[in-house]
């Protein structure tokens, strides 16, 4: 069920009003219950998916703490990744690697290669659950983190409804102690719940959504062929579209999460605020940029083995991270953009001598406090970063490369027409909005609009946001784009 | 978040107790949610007593659904024509030059609902015949792609459409995710869900009265070529069931082809599932016959365009009607 739907709001509801009625063990199995009918809502093939895997990670992580053996903690670490990945390659990328195999043949001269593919439905949140579970296995095997206890805690610390479906990514050493102990109701937590819902709602629904008319009629040519004004209407557009559908999803499930007394980590800091990409990377889907840095590009080597070796291995993460959002050359052409200008960007920063450690604090205040919002050199980082990351966003909406470069080339045709103008206004109306909430809360320090006002004023700006959903969401049956990730 | 161990308020000048600001916080989670409970509540009552008479179209529509209703059954004489279809009804057809023209021996009415398709008109057609129209003759005026979609309008036509009784078997016709039918269900019992969407256009025509030109330039048209051998059966299968619900009232059914600007319309299949159907079929224009010149956007006529329509359209509608024994046979 989709988080902006009736049947999410009656479902919420109800677990939150039976689930603080429980003792924390009965809580725990009702919401392993309630996560389990929320999966299953979506399809019921699925739950064996999920339960299979997370049966195999309990048994294979309780067995790696408990041996002392390198070679069988190693062979089962292999299992449990081998299965894990196993199962997200075959639903998600087998008929990727086949078509592109067939392809290369091809180019060589092997003409009407056949090739099977398979038509096969893709797991929800399948990518997600994934790296939670090799998180979880990984920080086991390297004795960072005490596997589970117990098969229902495991299970709900993968499969608990806020985070199944499109994270934020959660990390076995935040999340699953608080699975494993009782729950404390807060009243602060709770309210600010329902704020963070109420503003996840707005950046969907509102914004998000509104957005998505003028970027899905530029990308797919029904505002004519692609021309200097279509690419940066549809880019612009698709830009605060996919901000707005994946930070107000983040913050709906974090919000759902608070409700039950859980915390999520951040994933979304004001990203088109960021300076720099490293900045920008430290302030969108944090979850996944932190998952990578930690179990990728440092187990890679990180920077450890020269600049040569970084710069490697900051493309090759990024080139995965960009692969992980799904099965095309698009996904792969955007993760390649980013790592390549993290990589100039770090070759830049050290040959002036502004190198900052690896291991600064992948927080954004440091780097960006508000003060910069009022001086003029950040703004023009800010406006050369935005465009930056719209240039990748380009391939990371285009249905193909081949797509994607026709955008780019629309970009030296000239044309008008009376319904860009319209579509500009429209465009300005939804997003500038979502700009002033960042600069606000950039300047407050704020997760959501007046977090840190008087009660009032937060009740006030909640019933507004509220007002607003109701009267202006676009009722798109749209699912959250990284539903399909 | 703030701590709640140590907190302090602007609004008060000695720092508050953990139970104190427990207590607020209390009040103020209630608030929100009943704040929130009232523009849901207001919303739904906005919509029950004002949506239908702010909004011109809703106006409109909403007449001609309850004048369609009444069909047969509210004493005006002459054989009952119910005309049904979506704006290339509205923008193609002059009704009331239709009406006068077909004079006293018809009771011609039209009820014409934007954006509408096959399934709509199904089930739009049931919940009439079941809230006691009784025409003698229905009018469909649908192009061939609106009787292939496999949609429906949405979440307006469980409200204003459809039976909440059919809204299940709407959700099976159309393959529903079980989120989309519990929308569905939910939209047939709420008017301000059903509704949203012309609340939120109605809002925005305030704002931007220009935007119905960019919604028309960027609407999705499907451009895939219709294969005669391929959509015969479906369409088929289709005049079948809504046959079905006509027959049923004893009431006729007729179909009117719209004329497209784009010969390849489709309607030749139509026209072939119709017959198999044992169902009549108008075609007083075909399409590709008008000039680019004649229609507003490429898809629905102009003024002029619709006034040559209607001309074509009267004498083959008074040759079938007077021609065809199925329709002459006047129920009483």
């Amino acid at each position: 069920m989709f988080f902006d739907t009736p049947v999410y709001a009656f479902f919420l509801a109800a677990v939150v009003f039976l689930y603080w009625r429980l003792g924390w063990r009965s809580q725990n199995r009702m919401l392993l219950a309630a996560s389990y009918v929320f999966y299953g809502w979506w399809d019921v093939r699925f739950l064996g998916l999920i339960a299979a895997s997370t049966v195999v990670d309990y048994y294979c992580a309780r067995a790696i703490a408990s041996s002392e053996d390198q070679r069988r903690r190693r062979l089962l670490l292999t299992v449990s990744l081998v299965v894990n990945l196993g199962f997200l390659a075959a639903f998600k990328y087998f008929n990727f690697f086949v078509d592109s195999f067939a392809t290369v043949l091809e180019s060589l001269g092997f003409h009407q290669v056949p090739v099977t593919t398979l038509r096969i439905l893709l797991p929800p949140g399948i990518s997600f659950y994934t790296f939670q579970e090799v998180a979880y296995i990984v920080d086991v095997y390297h004795r960072k983190l005490e596997p589970a206890d117990s098969l229902i805690e495991y299970a709900l610390f993968i499969s608990l409804f806020p985070h199944l479906i499109a994270g934020p990514i959660q990390r076995p050493d935040h999340l699953l102690p608080q699975v494993q102990a009782p729950r404390t109701f807060d009243q602060e937590r709770f309210f600010s719940g329902l704020m963070l819902i109420l503003s996840g709602l707005f950046r969907k629904t509102v914004i998000a959504d509104n957005c998505a008319l003028i970027a899905d009629a530029a990308f797919s040519g029904r505002l004519g062929h692609p021309n200097l004004a279509t690419t940066l209407l549809g880019v612009y557009a698709f830009a605060w579209q996919i901000y707005g559908d994946f930070s107000g999803y983040s913050d709906i499930a974090r919000g759902s999460a608070q409700l039950l007394g859980f915390h999520f980590m951040v994933n979304f800091r004001q990203p088109y605020l960021a300076t720099s990409l490293q900045d920008f990377w430290r302030r969108w889907h944090i979850s996944l940029s932190t998952w990578l840095r930690d179990y990728l590009y440092i187990p890679l080597g990180g920077n450890r083995h020269g600049e040569a070796m970084t710069y490697r291995n900051l493309l090759l993460t990024m080139l995965l991270g960009g692969l992980w959002h799904g099965a095309n050359w698009t996904f792969v052409v955007w993760g390649g953009i980013h790592g390549g200008w993290l990589a100039i960007e770090r070759a830049v920063t050290r040959t002036t001598g502004h190198l900052r450690r690896e291991t600064t604090p992948a927080t954004s205040r440091d780097v960006t406090a508000g003060d910069s919002l009022l001086t003029l050199r950040p703004w023009v980082a800010r406006v050369a970063i935005f465009h930056l990351v719209c240039l990748a966003w380009i391939f990371f909406r285009a249905e193909s490369v081949h797509a994607a470069f026709a955008m780019l080339r629309g970009l030296t045709v000239l044309a008008w027409a009376p319904e860009y103008g319209i579509a500009l206004r429209f465009l300005a109306i939804f997003s500038i909005p979502l700009f002033v909430m960042d600069l606000i809360n950039e300047r407050r320090g704020e997760e959501y609009l007046f977090e840190h006002a008087v009660d009032t004023r937060r009740v006030a700006v909640g019933v507004g946001l509220m007002s607003l959903v109701a009267v202006l969401a676009a009722n798109q049956l749209n699912a959250f784009i990284y539903f399909r990730f | 978040m703030r701590s709640s161990t140590s907190v302090s308020d602007t609004s008060s000048a000695r720092p508050l107790t953990i139970g104190e600001r427990h207590a607020r916080l209390r009040r103020a989670t209630w608030a929100l949610a009943i704040g929130c409970a009232l523009v849901a509540g207001g919303l739904e009552v906005v919509a029950r007593t004002g949506l239908d008479r702010a909004s011109k179209i809703q106006r409109r529509m909403v007449a001609e659904y309850r004048s369609a209703v009444r069909i047969g059954q509210d004493g005006v004489h002459g054989r009952h024509l119910l005309v049904i279809g979506n704006s290339l009804l509205d923008e193609g057809v002059d009704f009331e030059r239709l009406r006068g023209s077909l004079g006293d021996r018809f009771d011609a009415r039209r009820y014409m609902v934007e954006q509408t398709v096959y399934y709509d008109w199904l089930y739009g057609l049931r919940r009439l015949f079941n809230e006691g129209a009784r025409p003698d003759i229905v009018l469909v005026m649908l192009g061939t792609g609106h009787w292939l979609s496999p949609n429906i309008r949405g979440d307006y036509s469980a409200q204003y459409m459809m039976s909440r009784s059919d809204l299940p078997r709407v959700a099976l016709d159309l393959g529903m995710h079980p989120t989309q039918a519990s929308g569905l269900l939910f939209a047939g019992v709420s008017k301000f869900w059903g509704a949203r969407t012309e609340m939120r256009t109605f809002v925005l025509r305030h704002i931007m009265p220009d935007l119905a030109d960019f919604m028309n330039m960027s609407s999705a048209v499907d451009h895939r070529p219709m294969v005669t051998q391929d959509i015969e059966p479906v369409l088929a299968s289709r005049i079948a069931r809504l046959r079905a619900v006509t027959e049923a009232h004893g009431t006729q059914l007729v179909l009117l082809v719209p004329p497209l600007l784009n010969p390849d319309d489709g309607s030749d299949a139509l026209m072939a599932a119709a017959d198999a159907n044992h169902v009549a079929v108008l075609r007083p224009v075909t399409s590709g016959t008008f000039g680019a010149n004649l229609y507003r956007d490429g898809f629905h006529l102009n003024e002029t365009g619709a006034a040559q329509f209607t001309e074509r359209l009267i004498p083959v509608l008074l040759e079938e009607f007077a021609t065809d024994p199925r329709l002459n046979a006047h129920r009483n």
